[in-house]
């Protein structure tokens, strides 16, 4: 869930942008897994080659944004870094399953297509403010644009060829409803922390209060810690 | 009946199952979801091994968790708590973690696998490293151990006495004075990524000379085995592990490397720290050794995986027989823990396991239908070492995809990406384009065991680990020039030994008769990506590497379009 240009910014300086491509490079290279883990379990032979010809795609596609993000930065932040443990953090892949263990093919297909052509769109919003510092980035940009409308295109071709289009319709405005449901979310969780902050740190005192009274030091040196270690004790 | 061992939530989540005294199976979490060290709860790789062993609450006698999750998390948090506000993003972090953490580890592998309460056992943190590193031993009680990583269960340190059915637990070190932690802020300091980049700052030292020793010694004090508070945030943050002292001291963090003054003082940090942690190491060595009265030790633990400060303690303690084994981090520890469990079951520390191709059988796991589209045979087995040995010839490179993965972060030569050692163009086109690297990161030779007094200086004491590259050998004068390309600043080499016992010994036996006898290995993947695993990853991370050889259970295949 990525941190996005928001319609009323018309400019970003080189820091700003660069941290905005950091989280599309993120969520380009989560896509790629997802995709990945998608061809490992899926049976059709030819969703399987499509799958990762789609992953290879993603891969593409965050090698180029973190080009980009290196051409841009002034100086190296720990905020740019690109720490594959992040993605979980970040909340792009859940750390209980893959969006392909979730659902069935058909919705899999539309949630392709839906979240697609969302990322087409904060796309050309963000190539709109790159074009002001480079053209060059803007190309690559463009280079990724084309491949979206490519696998927009599949997945909903295939998701149409299975379902009614009504039936599409509805299944692909409720993955735009909830992929723009979870980008507000995650795009407010800053302005919820003010509320929570103060009542967290309420609680750290209360527990530094009763932590004084507990002591769980345990003697660690012993003749023999095999026999000595409580293996049905997580203490 | 089964033995599961699980290490979990912190490092690399692993799983190893053993079955009357074997391990049967490893596997890495991060090899099936593709994130490195990936940390969390091993969900699919247990659902691997559900469906291939067919592994339930009937034939499961034990599952081990390698460390006392309760201690581990409250220790991190009963120290950051006494100042709770100075503390407090650390701490908020720590406490919005607690239903995510090991505590309930019992809950989240009930929802993978129903397995009966009494059934599941906890191991201590340094007791499953040490009862791994002893698995690799067959006369154990010969041994002394030393685990030495960042922090487990509050612990930072031990030194245990390996006794005939006893392990004795003769000191300790606690939080926050760790050695592995000290060299993570310096890591941290670089711009490089914590758990993940220790090696670059180990590579980089070797470049410096130890003008911030002094500097660095008031970091971490080796005497007294104390790193300073006032350096350190990572008890109070989540972001920054260094504090506004640190800075104070060296200058500027995260600095191009590409700029020539900022790499002179990065590698001259670098080099200072890698100094105190050798030390450091030599002094832990020495009092193991003194207390325990032995001359053969196990170094185990995170911060055993500087290969550079083994070498060179080792080279102190010439009478000692040095052991570190292949993966002697955390993930290795799912190993100690089912040891555990097989411990509880047997009542004796008779575990023994060498070999470090202990990952799925590929043959089997392979879906032919897809491989035969992926890639195309160009030769059997006869034709296709000569091939390979064109290959090389013309500066080419060729990705081995061989039986088993290997336990460590180090690819032995079944999942590796190999070329002509001795050709100063392929080996800088694999390092720099294809894998790349940092330029100051050498890549590591491979050769036959018989060669390896051709080229290298032997040290007897640690020659043994040289099968799975956990020490580095000095390379003989003479032959300094004819082996640039994969020689390291200082003049030494991580090599790694090949017997007919590894799967590429064929190969080398044959490139040898041609008069190839120097390769170059480094692991097959992309920076950031684990090692592959599967077909699907051999065939996405070829493409994306634009490699076209694939040397596969002794044939050759070239890479097709999808």
């Amino acid at each position: 869930m990525f941190l996005i240009p928001k319609k009323n910014k018309n400019f970003l300086n080189k820091d700003e942008l660069a941290y905005i491509i950091n989280e599309f490079s993120y969520a380009e290279f989560s896509s790629a897994l997802e995709m990945l883990y998608a061809s490992k379990k899926c049976d059709n032979i030819n969703l399987k080659k499509g799958f990762i010809k789609h992953s290879l795609d993603e891969y593409k596609h965050f090698k180029i944004f973190n080009q980009i993000k290196n051409d841009l930065i002034s100086k190296k932040k720990y905020e740019y870094r690109f720490s594959p443990s992040n993605i979980y953090n970040k909340g792009y892949i859940s750390k209980s399953h893959f969006l392909f263990d979730k659902k069935r093919l058909n919705e899999f297909s539309v949630f392709v297509a839906a979240n697609e052509e969302i990322a087409e769109k904060k796309l050309q919003k963000l190539n709109f403010l790159v074009s002001k510092y480079s053209k060059h980035i803007s190309k690559r940009i463009d280079e990724i644009l084309i491949d979206e409308q490519k696998h927009h295109s599949l997945s909903a071709k295939f998701s149409k060829k299975n379902m009614n289009k009504f039936s599409y319709f509805i299944k692909f405005k409720k993955e735009v409803f909830l992929s723009n449901f979870r980008h507000l979310y995650a795009n407010s969780l800053s302005k919820t922390q003010v509320i929570f902050y103060p009542i967290l740190i309420s609680l750290l005192v209360l527990m530094k209060l009763v932590s004084s009274f507990l002591n769980l030091d345990q003697n660690y040196k012993s003749k023999d810690i095999l026999r000595s270690n409580d293996h049905k004790s997580i203490i | 009946m089964y033995i599961l061992g699980v290490s979990a939530y912190y490092h690399e989540s692993s799983i190893a199952l053993i079955k009357k005294d074997k391990i049967v199976c490893f596997i890495k979490e991060e090899w099936l979801t593709r994130i490195k060290g990936d940390n969390s709860f091993p969900r699919n790789a247990i659902l691997f091994l559900k469906k291939k062993y067919n592994i339930s609450n009937s034939n499961l006698d034990l599952v081990c968790y390698y460390e006392k999750p309760f201690t581990s998390w409250w220790k991190l948090f009963k120290y950051s708590i006494n100042k709770p506000i100075a503390n407090k993003d650390f701490l908020i972090n720590h406490v919005k973690n607690f239903t995510n953490s090991s505590i309930f580890f019992k809950r989240d592998l009930n929802k993978k696998i129903k397995i009966s309460s009494n059934k599941v056992v906890f191991s201590s943190h340094h007791l499953s490293h040490a009862l791994y590193a002893l698995s690799i031993v067959k006369k154990k009680k010969d041994y002394a151990v030393l685990s030495i990583d960042g922090v487990g269960e509050g612990i930072t340190s031990s030194i245990f006495n390996i006794k005939e059915k006893e392990i004795e637990c003769i000191d300790f070190t606690t939080y926050p004075n760790s050695l592995g932690l000290f060299y993570s802020i310096i890591t941290d300091f670089m711009g490089f990524g914590i758990n993940e980049d220790e090696y670059k700052v180990m590579s980089l030292s070797s470049y410096g000379k130890p003008v911030f020793y002094n500097k660095v010694s008031k970091i971490f004090d080796k005497k007294k085995f104390q790193l300073k508070e006032d350096y350190i945030r990572f008890h109070k943050s989540i972001d920054q592990s260094f504090s506004k002292d640190l800075i104070k001291i060296f200058g500027t963090p995260f600095l191009s490397l590409n700029n020539k003054n900022n790499f002179k003082k990065y590698s001259n940090i670098a080099c200072s720290a890698q100094k105190i942690l050798e030390e450091t190491i030599d002094l832990l060595v020495k009092k193991t050794l003194k207390v325990t009265k032995k001359n053969k030790i196990i170094i185990c633990g995170g911060v055993a995986l500087n290969c550079k400060a083994i070498t060179n303690v080792a080279k102190k303690n010439k009478n000692t027989f040095f052991i570190v084994p292949p993966s002697p981090g955390d993930s290795g520890s799912a190993i100690g823990a089912a040891a555990y469990a097989n411990y509880l079951k047997q009542k004796k520390i008779n575990f023994f396991h060498p070999s470090p191709f202990i990952g799925p059988d590929r043959k089997s796991n392979l879906d032919k239908r897809l491989f035969n589209l992926m890639f195309k045979k160009i030769g059997n087995e006869n034709q296709a070492n000569n091939f390979i040995y064109k290959v090389f010839l013309k500066g080419g490179i060729i990705a081995t995809y061989l039986s088993k993965s290997e336990i460590g972060p180090r690819a032995l030569g079944n999942t590796s990406l190999i070329c002509d050692g001795l050709n100063k163009k392929s080996v800088k086109y694999l390092n720099t384009k294809i894998k790349n690297r940092d330029f100051f990161q050498p890549l590591a030779p491979i050769i036959l065991e018989k060669n390896f007094n051709k080229f290298f200086l032997k040290e007897k004491n640690i020659f043994n680990n040289h099968k799975w590259m956990s020490v580095l050998a000095k390379v003989k004068k003479k032959c300094y020039r004819k082996i640039k390309p994969i020689l390291h600043i200082d003049k030494t080499a991580r090599v790694q030994t090949v017997n007919n016992d590894f799967p590429i010994y064929n190969l080398l036996n044959y490139l040898d008769k041609k008069n190839m006898k120097i390769l170059v290995n480094t692991s097959f993947n992309i920076s950031k990506d684990p090692i592959v695993f599967d077909i699907n990853d051999v065939y996405v991370n070829m493409k994306r590497l634009g490699l076209l050889y694939l040397y596969c259970f002794g044939k050759i295949y070239k890479i097709r379009n999808l």
